[in-house]
């Protein structure tokens, strides 16, 4: 399968005043590599600090990365300027977590919709205007006219959700970057964003970076799955095997944190790994998990990173126990 | 006799739209040492009901009443004073949704923690600040946090500082309305497991409330499901999370993504009806996969199942 | 918002309402003025003197006389420019025109004049006479008088009174003294003696006398007619217009100034010029600010700091210098204050737009936007900016009151544009000319209240807007 976007050890670096002549790093991103096929979708799963989101931004190239390079269907974008960046942009949309502002309120649903064809000049109105209809059906927003001069206020969560997803859909791109795109909405209607998502991705083959911080849904939703722990990720692998026989300590951790609706729970503790990840700004040497770590290793884990090794076919983790 | 006697409770709210009934005739019981789950969609009318019980009432009322027991005591009968210098906070405390963020940022944490057992009579400041110190310990923060601001804190720590401030004057029973949302997922699990050793070491009572069903079943002996203000289903947790009886219920658990199984998570189509604009029939009629016409006709009564089971649905019963 | 919603909101509340009735009442003003006013009304009417020579100096209106014990006159000036009446015989028309006046008032009037405008005859001059009828029956006659004859070389017919019109002041002139003098003898068989009746002539017109003295006259108040007559010899010949000014000390609705001019005009003309100026400057300060606000917040970086370091400097420049050093070039214009308030006034709400830009610019929906491809041109206008519609409205609406004062001040300090008049102007002018300390209330108030009332009238349609900008302050 052709490999449609390559992340190749992005560097995503922020610095921030901290008085009037220090200057502090943020490594939010540290030196990840990552490849997104063409129809597949890739889960990005790690907890708030993990540098998911921004290096979702970075894949979308809304920011220039430190280091590294993007690679797009074959094209270096990492310096491009606005112009071949249009022509990427097109192929490239996003779908954002906030359905109350991801959406203007100043505009109707179908112009909403439209705009992505008014701002790559495609099509006149009439084109247009079946297109947007076309896009609304297809998001199951169903009558299309009626919902065409409805503004955002008169929408729920779901309904607003899918109308970015319309909007990401018009230009028919073929790559979607889905940044938490349902955890605003209710729990009983997540799971209906995400089917639609996969149907159309399975009628359309685009690419999907799922980002997320609920594992739970990134295996129902994703081929493969890369747990990414302050800025780095730290171990990649289909999604059953990833869930089944996981090999880092943390995606170890992360699974038994996730509350199951098991009654005898109350009776016990749950398994948990203590503390709270680090700041950005001071990451601990070596592997960053080793103050959290079950199986640190003393001598070891806190001397160098280690590096990603394939465990088994296909399933990579960064993690000494394996080498 | 039950710790806490909610019956018939009722919370109307006045709004430009009409009158919206967001806690509509509520009854249940929470017993010492026993942990409610509330659970539900946003907007069923939780957290209306928690602010009921710690009477933090809004301007637009519309109706306020019903019983409030609290170990026998009526609290609805009680004067603002009284259910203040009584009841709030000394025998029932709340930890509120987003409550880190409710933190004063410019008063050291340990400070805001003491303040409620020093507007207290009768208590020495020396006291007052050991007991804090002593409360920060059992939250499992370390001593220092006493003298810090709350932005040199990280989430979860805030949130334990909040559950801390709530365990100050001893409560019986605390509320605990969406302690976790804004937490990751292992610092929700240690917090949980924070909040499970509280309750068996202190004896606590607690109301829990969460949209996350798992998660109240993390912690809960029983769990009542709300639904457009109303309470649809009651049980024990072994009853309502294996066999639930409200469609609703048996949505809301099908629609959980499990980690471990092959089954793809269900969704409930459509979304919660207008509160300004309610059916005449089962509320949830529109949704429900296993409605029939007496559903759409008539408002459905409780059904007892058996002493502490009920389930709001014609299907379990009969109008006699 | 909606514009409908908007208006709908700004109705709910009592500050909106009042708000709404004010400006109401200030559009319908200036809509009178716009239509029954000539354009050039600052230099063709108010700042020419010809026009206001018939009205007293510094007098309180009319309806003061309510309020004080003493009814002053009412200054009065009866006009006609046809005859009452016309009474032939045999080829020679006398022309009659008649004034009549209630005389209710407590004081003699301050004066009389009589005037005679554009006469033309065809072939003898007209005669001209005026008497004036007395409630208790007499008949005055005051004044007579022939037309000039032709000059030598002067062809008939001849003009008279074109340029200027004949005017008597029936109080100083000789002639009229006379027969004022005439009359007390034989009517009321007086023998006053010229010098003292000489400054009297007034007070004999409307009165009668004293009982014994004879030196003394009090009023006579009752019907009085006043009649002009003029005998004309050819039937073609015109007289434009005759007319009689009884001097009062109270004039008008509002009372006149040291020139004589009626203050109701020039206030009623002061309406639209201050919601043009206030509602001009305010528009195209907002309309400046706000875009290059947006452009400031949003593009960040060195165009950023270039506006920012030139909206410092304009803040530091002082206003009032350099209005004195522009005027002294270019003359007292209302443009070259308009200028110079929207030059100053625009990096104020720069700094306020960018700052909300710059919380816009981190959003979810920018960032949404960007990632579809939107120029940052489209981003700015058309997403950006209607999110901060509502403030800069509320901004253009609060904004114009302070033009209005500052137009005001302006002109106060004698900055102002004086072929224009506004309310600042007629304050200044009552500053300059001492009516403060004289005591003219009915010059120094009014203009003063009126520029309260435009201000106000804003500060309350901006109270009333604020649900609109904060929506947490809806109902």
């Amino acid at each position: 399968m052709k490999e449609l976007l390559i992340l190749e050890k992005i560097k995503m670096y922020f610095q921030i005043r901290k008085g009037l002549f220090r200057s502090l790093i943020v490594r939010a991103v540290d030196d990840v590599s990552l490849t997104l096929k063409q129809g597949e979708t890739l889960g990005i799963v790690g907890e708030s600090g993990s540098g998911k989101t921004t290096l979702g931004r970075v894949s979308l190239r809304l920011i220039v990365p430190t280091a590294g390079r993007l690679v797009f269907d074959g094209e270096d974008i990492t310096l491009a300027d606005d112009t071949k960046l249009k022509g990427f942009r097109r192929r490239a949309q996003g779908i954002f977590q906030d359905p109350f502002s991801t959406i203007d309120p100043f505009m109707n649903v179908y112009q909403i919709v439209e705009e992505p064809l008014l701002v790559h000049g495609i099509g006149d109105r009439e084109e247009r205007k079946g297109l947007v209809c076309e896009t609304l059906e297809e998001v199951k927003l169903t009558p299309a006219q009626e919902f065409m001069p409805k503004y955002a206020h008169a929408l729920s969560g779901g309904q607003r959700q899918r109308i970015a997803i319309a909007r990401a859909l018009i230009l028919r791109p073929d790559y979607i970057l889905a940044d938490e795109p349902i955890s605003m909405i209710d729990a009983s209607s997540r799971a209906e964003i995400l089917y639609l998502a996969r149907e159309l991705q399975e009628k359309h083959g685009m690419s999907f970076l799922y980002i997320t911080h609920d594992i739970a849904t990134a295996r129902h939703f994703s081929h493969r799955i890369a747990v990414m722990y302050l800025g780095k990720i730290v171990e990649l692998a289909p999604t059953s095997k990833l869930i089944e026989q996981p090999c880092h300590p943390y995606t170890q951790a992360l699974i038994d944190a996730v509350p199951t609706p098991d009654p005898a729970n109350r009776f016990r503790q749950r398994r948990v790994i203590p503390g709270e990840p680090p700041s950005l700004i001071h990451v601990p040497p070596g592997c960053r998990f080793h103050p959290r770590c079950p199986f640190f290793m003393p001598g070891k884990c806190e001397v160098t990173e280690p590096p990603m090794i394939e465990v088994r076919e296909g399933h990579y983790a960064a993690c000494y126990l394996y080498s | 006799m039950a710790l806490l006697n909610v019956s018939n409770l009722h919370l109307y709210y006045r709004t430009s739209g009409g009158i919206v009934p967001a806690v509509d005739g509520v009854s249940f019981t929470i017993e010492e040492g026993e942990a409610l789950g509330l659970v539900g969609e946003s907007g069923a009318g939780k957290s209306s009901l928690a602010l009921a019980l710690m009477r933090i009432l809004p301007r637009n009322i519309a109706a306020y009443d019903g019983i409030i027991e609290f170990e026998g005591v009526n609290c609805l009968k009680l004067n603002d004073e009284e259910f203040r210098k009584r009841i709030r906070w000394q025998k029932m405390a709340m930890v509120f949704q987003g409550a880190m963020e409710s933190l004063n940022p410019v008063i050291r944490v340990g400070h805001q923690v003491v303040e409620p057992l020093l507007l207290q009579s009768g208590i020495e400041r020396q006291q007052a600040y050991a007991a804090a110190q002593q409360l920060l310990d059992v939250v499992l923060l370390p001593p220092e946090v006493f003298h810090r601001y709350p932005h040199e804190l990280s989430g979860g720590m805030k949130q334990r500082a909040m559950i801390a401030m709530a365990l100050i004057l001893s409560p019986k029973l605390i509320i605990l309305d969406e302690p976790t949302s804004a937490l990751d997922v292992i610092i929700q699990a240690q917090v949980m497991n924070l909040l499970k050793r509280l309750k068996r070491e202190l004896g606590l009572s607690i109301l829990f409330i969460s949209h996350d069903v798992a998660l109240a079943s993390d912690i809960c002996d029983t769990i009542a499901v709300m639904y457009a203000g109303e309470l649809v289903e009651k049980g024990t947790a072994e009853e309502v999370l294996t066999e639930p009886g409200h469609p609703y219920t048996q949505k809301l658990l099908a629609s959980i993504p499990k980690l471990r199984a092959e089954v793809t998570p269900e969704f409930i189509p459509g979304a919660p009806p207008d509160m300004t604009h309610l059916p005449q029939g089962c509320r949830f009629y529109p949704r429900c996969p296993r409605a029939f016409e007496q559903c759409r006709r008539e408002h459905p009564l409780p059904f007892s199942l058996n002493l502490r089971r009920e389930v709001r649905c014609w299907l379990f019963g009969d109008r006699k | 918002m909606r514009p409908w919603e908007t208006i709908k909101l700004l109705l709910a509340s009592a500050t909106g309402k009042v708000g709404i009735g004010l400006f109401l009442a200030l559009v319908i003003v200036s809509i009178y003025v716009v239509i029954s006013y000539p354009l050039d009304f600052g230099t063709r009417t108010w700042n020419n003197p010809a026009v206001w020579a018939d009205n007293p100096k510094n007098v309180p209106p009319a309806w003061s006389n309510a309020f004080t014990d003493v009814k002053r006159v009412e200054h009065t000036t009866f006009r006609a420019t046809k005859p009452t009446e016309v009474i032939p015989a045999q080829g020679i028309n006398t022309w009659r025109y008649t004034f009549a006046l209630d005389y209710q008032f407590d004081e003699p009037p301050t004066f009389t004049s009589f005037a005679l405008r554009n006469v033309i005859y065809y072939s003898r001059p007209p005669v001209i006479t005026l008497s004036l009828s007395r409630p208790d029956g007499k008949e005055m006659l005051l004044y007579r008088h022939v037309v000039r004859g032709p000059d030598p070389g002067e062809s008939l017919p001849v003009s008279r009174y074109v340029e200027a019109p004949l005017r008597v002041y029936l109080s100083g002139d000789n002639t009229v003294l006379w027969n004022v003098a005439d009359f007390v003898r034989q009517e009321f068989k007086l023998d006053t003696p010229l010098s003292e009746l000489r400054g009297m002539v007034d007070r004999v017109m409307f009165g009668i006398p004293v009982e014994e003295n004879g030196q003394d006259f009090k009023v006579l108040n009752g019907n009085y007619t006043i009649i002009a007559t003029a005998q004309v010899y050819h039937p073609e010949d015109s007289i434009g217009e005759v007319s009689f000014v009884l001097g009062g000390s109270v004039y008008g609705v509002m009372g006149t100034d040291s020139l004589g001019r009626d203050l109701a005009t020039g206030l009623v003309f002061g309406c639209p010029v201050a919601l043009l100026i206030g509602l001009v400057t305010a528009v195209l300060t907002t309309t400046i600010g706000a875009f290059m606000g947006i452009l400031s917040g949003y593009k960040g970086g060195r165009t950023d700091t270039a506006i920012q370091r030139f909206c410092d400097i304009l803040a530091n420049i002082p206003l009032l210098p350099i209005l004195i050093f522009l005027i002294f070039i270019f003359g007292q214009k209302l443009r070259l204050v308009i200028l110079v308030l929207v030059a100053f006034g625009w990096p104020g709400m720069t700094i306020l737009i960018r700052s909300m830009v710059l919380q816009y610019r981190s959003s979810q929906l920018v960032e949404a936007t960007r990632a579809l491809g939107a120029s940052p041109w489209r981003i700015m206008f058309r997403h950006i900016f209607f999110q901060i519609a509502p403030f800069v409205l509320a901004q253009m609406i609060f904004f114009t009151p302070a033009a209005i004062l500052a137009e005001a001040g302006l002109s106060f300090l004698g900055l102002g544009d004086p072929s224009i008049p506004t309310w600042g102007q007629i304050l200044e002018h009552g500053f300059r000319t001492g009516a403060v300390y004289a005591g003219y209330w009915w010059w120094v108030l009014p203009p003063g209240l009126l520029i309260v009332l435009a201000a106000t009238t804003f500060v309350l349609l901006t109270l009333g807007m604020e649900p609109v900008v904060n929506p947490r302050l809806r109902q």
